[in-house]
């Protein structure tokens, strides 16, 4: 038989039987040992804390896909990211655009075409008479390299 | 008789286990030699992939000799790779046409796609892409607009004014707040403080001034 085989068993062995021990016998040599008791530590006392101002978020929004200056494998792209809850987003591409309403959560995602070569693709999102945007660049070929 | 049969019953248990292991650790030993394998060639990929990556490159082309060519970016000039199997792709009078290596000339826009090696800082062109002009972009809120002279006058959050022209082709959509659709439009439609999206081309010699292809109006956000 395997020399380590032989060894692995043995050790489970006798680990097993340890951990029996500790269960069966464990209780009654905790009861037997003299009782400890952990020494109390006082604290400084803390001066109550002052409550912060929320701060209130600012309007923003992001591309989280496609990735800027990324290759597309096809032609129509899902361009999607975040802004605030609830906002108008516009998503221009070189031959079309999208609007959508973004989630609750400020998700959106809208898709659009891409045209072949160089794409700039501009995002606007519109909520509470505000307005910010946000551009990247993507690239598209239908040649397969 | 008692104490023999818990012997035998305990020598098979402990003879069974033992072999039992010994077969797994077989199995195991022949798995985890897969495993290696697996992962030398995930890390020979994940080296490969290190060096050289998908890339498209936008720029005007600087220089061109037989092997190569250079392709001046915003940021740096690059050196492109020319080998056999290159597509030359551009669209003429709106077709889609492959054109020959040599048709690559000194002041082209062009987006190259192909391997770039990080190591030698160098893009092996499989695709040049002789790009046309770019579309203009423009949005902002309607401050004006000329009827006689089909025209718009939008300025943007930036407070820059621009001037929309308005062609037979010139495409129109609405935003539908209700239906939340994109519905044709028209420029009659379009009312002065409404927010619109413009895309177009950029009138020669004249600044800030679009004619425009796509307009999209959101209406009063």
């Amino acid at each position: 038989m395997n020399k380590d085989a032989i060894l692995a068993t043995t050790i489970g062995l006798v680990l097993g039987l340890l951990i029996s021990g500790v269960f069966i016998f464990g209780p009654n040599l905790a009861r037997a040992l003299p009782k400890f008791k952990f020494p109390s530590l006082a604290l400084p006392k803390t001066s109550p804390k002052a409550t912060p101002t929320p701060i209130l978020k600012e309007f923003s929004l992001s591309i989280t896909a496609p990735l800027a200056d990324g290759i597309e494998p096809k032609k129509d792209v899902v361009v999607s990211g975040t802004t605030a809850p609830e906002a108008t987003v516009v998503i221009q591409g070189p031959t079309d655009a999208d609007v959508v309403i973004a989630g609750i959560d400020g998700g959106y995602a809208g898709k659009i075409t891409a045209s072949e070569g160089k794409n700039d693709v501009f995002v606007t999102a519109y909520a509470e008479k505000k307005q910010t945007s946000q551009n990247i660049t993507i690239y598209y070929t239908e040649e397969n390299f | 008789m008692k104490f023999t049969v818990v012997y035998i019953l305990l020598f098979t248990a402990l003879f069974s286990f033992g072999s039992s292991v010994f077969a797994a650790t077989g199995t195991i030993s022949a798995t985890t030699q897969k495993i290696e394998d697996l992962k030398d060639r995930i890390a020979t990929k994940v080296a490969q992939l290190k060096t050289t990556q998908r890339r498209a490159v936008y720029g005007t082309v600087k220089t061109v000799s037989i092997t190569s060519f250079t392709v001046e970016t915003p940021t740096r000039d690059l050196k492109i790779e020319l080998t056999d199997d290159i597509t030359v792709i551009q669209y003429l009078k709106g077709k889609r046409t492959t054109l020959a290596l040599e048709d690559i000339a000194k002041g082209d826009t062009v987006v190259v796609f192909g391997q770039f090696d990080t190591t030698l800082d160098l893009l092996t062109a499989r695709v040049v892409f002789i790009q046309g002009s770019l579309p203009e972009h423009a949005a902002g809120t309607v401050t004006g607009r000329d009827d006689k002279e089909f025209t718009l006058t939008i300025t943007t959050p930036e407070s820059q004014a621009f001037t929309i022209d308005i062609e037979k082709t010139t495409k129109a959509l609405l935003w539908d707040k209700e239906k939340k659709e994109l519905v044709k439009s028209s420029f009659s439609k379009i009312a002065t403080g409404s927010a619109i999206h413009v895309m177009g081309q950029a009138v020669p010699k004249k600044e800030l001034r679009i004619s425009a292809d796509r307009i999209l109006d959101l209406g009063n956000l």
